[in-house]
């Protein structure tokens, strides 16, 4: 009896023992990945801890968004733009996230076509998706919980293009993406919770009887294909807002004393992080062995993972963009009223650099650096496992007035606001006028405290940057 | 008397000073400084200017190797207004333009052998100035994809309107244009590669 009962204490032992040695290895990998080894003892322990993993659904949402939608009825005609608070972007949207990507991804491409053949497929009647940055399918396929061995096609997605006119059977719907580089072709046999094929082909026709107005190909030389509203009437509707250095990570004693920043920052680890501050206020330093944030006066956030990366491989990108997106949703609640969005990722030996843009209600908000040129305002180092390095002017943002109009007419702003202001725009040395961007903007500078930002014209050419305020109409 | 005379030379000398245009101060006001009969003096008459020069503008054998702008077109969509045109001429750059000189547009198009002016939808004038980029929105004449709008544009800086010559300093850029119905016309892909 008695020793029946020492081989249950020892097997109780054993048993206790085999969890602690989880325990164990969880605060062993703690420093690594914030959290334990498997993830419903994470969940026991860490009911509330707001570092757990991210709901991919809604992140999907927030970052894998068009730029815009173009609606182009013929060759050389004008075109209309879907902004991203349009119910037809919406719709659109809604169907290629749901029905037309899953579709498309577990398939073959019909035809593959060389990439020079976009601009004719765009110039025709269809409805083209851009996007910002070149999407990598490989965090496509994670959006869409694809396993990438299902798939043969593109690598990457710049452009979605629908041309329903292609095919007249009623029932198949043909769609185009770019990845820069080619263009595959699909055939898409439309189900009965895709939106009809007429929706896509009376588009144009339903803008039109809206008085949406159109858009025009600039007559400059440009990098990429920018439209302008050419017409006297044309205007837009937009806010002023205010753009601030978070109250809680302003470099003041009351702050620093409360702890407020460690909280805004370290979020539940900073008990364990040393604070170090200068004297003059201009920055603060949290640290631990491998980690280490610091926070400018400017409110710029500069963090860095000490041990660097051993890696020889930056691995998986849809690892490595869950990272860096789970390390500003974490950190959101200090933005306020804004989207980010990913203009940019380079792909280096071991490691993906990522840029992301601020953006209000879908106009960008550009952050100026002390050279006067447009820099993104986050820009973030990451390997499969970790970021590795951060970068970031944290703003608050939020509506400072009522939306008001203001005029886009393309002719007013060549002929009377850039030779009032600045004229060297129109300078060129071999009478070829070039841009890579002309849009309405907001934008605030990376030194700059507090501010309440107007919408302007955001005008860049190859050397320089230019704002100048758009002009509110009655 | 001494203390009159000074007074009246004072005021004469106030009201001179005061006369002098050069020290008037600069307003906000959208309304130019020149003044309203300054304005109706600079105002171009396409009349005179087709009186004046009615043998170039409307010569079929007129041809200018001059390019002082860029001229671009693109046709709106719209199947209300299914001839509806926007036509732009801007310059390469202001360097080109030391003197700010407006440039002036005219717009023809040829009706039963005739040029006849092509008024802009919005002023109901042929004539467009503006001093770097001209746009001007337009309905041709002919629709379909077997008839050609023959469309002349006149393009000169404003200092040069009395001595227009071809070559020199005033541009001719004909266009000829067929608007495709946008029923039949719609152009795919698919008719792109197979062309």
């Amino acid at each position: 009896m008695t020793k029946r009962n020492i081989e249950k204490l020892k097997s109780i032992l054993l048993i206790f023992l085999i969890i602690i040695s989880f325990i164990q290895i969880g605060i062993h990998w703690n420093q690594q990945n914030q959290g334990f080894s498997f993830r419903f003892i994470a969940q026991i322990f860490n009911a509330g801890d707001n570092s757990g993993t991210m709901d991919v659904k809604s992140l999907k949402h927030k970052y894998f968004v068009p730029e815009s939608i173009i609606v182009s009825k013929s060759q050389t005609a004008s075109k209309w733009k879907l902004g991203a608070d349009d119910p037809y972007f919406k719709e659109i949207w809604n169907d290629m996230t749901g029905n037309y990507l899953p579709t498309i991804l577990r398939q073959k491409p019909n035809k593959v076509l060389a990439g020079s053949q976009w601009a004719a497929i765009t110039s025709t009647n269809c409805i083209s998706i851009e996007f910002s940055v070149n999407w990598p399918n490989e965090i496509i396929y994670w959006f869409e919980n694809i396993k990438p061995g299902e798939v043969k096609g593109f690598s990457s997605i710049k452009s979605i293009a629908i041309v329903p006119g292609e095919d007249v059977n009623k029932t198949i719907n043909t769609i185009y993406i770019y990845d820069e580089n080619k263009v595959y072709q699909y055939m898409v046999n439309i189900k009965t919770d895709f939106l009809p094929k007429d929706f896509y082909s009376t588009l144009a026709g339903k803008l039109e009887d809206q008085d949406k107005p159109v858009l025009y190909n600039l007559p400059f030389g440009s990098s990429n294909d920018i439209l302008v509203y050419d017409s006297m009437g044309d205007t837009g509707s937009f806010s002023t807002i205010n753009i601030d250095i978070p109250y809680s990570l302003a470099l003041n004693i009351e702050n620093i004393e409360n702890e407020v920043i460690q909280t805004s920052i370290l979020l539940n680890q900073k008990d364990s992080f040393m604070v170090k501050y200068n004297e003059s206020g201009s920055e603060i330093l949290f640290t631990d062995t491998e980690n280490l944030y610091k926070l400018y006066k400017n409110s710029t956030l500069e963090y860095k993972y000490l041990p660097g990366t051993n890696k020889k491989q930056a691995g998986k990108v849809s690892d490595a963009f869950c990272h860096a997106i789970s390390f500003i949703e974490l950190r959101r609640h200090l933005l306020g009223d804004i989207d980010l969005t990913l203009t940019g990722i380079n792909s280096e030996e071991n490691y993906y650099q990522m840029f992301f843009n601020y953006s209000y209600n879908g106009t960008p908000v550009y952050c100026v650096g002390a050279d006067g040129r447009i820099m993104p305002p986050v820009t973030i180092k990451a390997d499969e496992d970790r970021v590795l390095e951060c970068k970031w002017v944290i703003r608050f943002f939020n509506e400072a007035s009522e939306p008001k109009n203001y005029s886009l007419y393309f002719t007013r702003l060549m002929n009377e606001l850039i030779p009032a202001t600045y004229p060297e725009i129109l300078i060129s040395d071999d009478d070829v006028l070039y841009f890579e961007r002309i849009e309405p903007a907001y934008y605030f500078y990376l030194n700059s405290s507090d501010c309440k930002a107007t919408p302007n014209w955001a005008i860049s050419n190859k050397t320089n940057d230019y704002f100048i305020p758009l002009s509110e109409e009655e | 008397m001494a203390k009159k005379i000074a007074f009246l030379l004072a005021l004469l000398f106030v009201l001179v000073l005061a006369s002098v245009t050069a020290f008037a101060a600069g307003t906000d006001s959208k309304t130019p400084e020149a003044g309203f009969t300054q304005d109706k003096a600079d105002e171009i008459s396409v009349e005179d200017l087709e009186k004046n020069y009615g043998d170039i503008f409307f010569d079929a054998k007129s041809k200018s190797d001059k390019v002082i702008v860029k001229v671009t077109y693109q046709r709106k969509s719209t199947t209300k207004y299914p001839l509806r045109y926007h036509f732009v001429s801007s310059i390469g750059s202001i360097l080109s333009d030391s003197n700010h000189n407006p440039i002036v547009m005219l717009m023809y198009i040829k009706k039963d052998g005739k040029y006849v002016p092509l008024c802009d939808v919005n002023t109901g004038k042929n004539i467009t100035e503006q001093p770097y980029y001209v746009s001007s929105t337009v309905d041709l004449a002919y629709l379909g994809s077997n008839k050609v709008n023959e469309v002349r544009i006149l393009i000169f800086r404003k200092k040069d309107i009395d001595k227009l010559s071809l070559d020199e300093n005033l541009q001719i850029t004909d266009l000829s244009i067929s608007v495709p119905f946008w029923d039949h016309g719609e152009i795919t892909f698919k008719d792109l590669t197979s062309l």
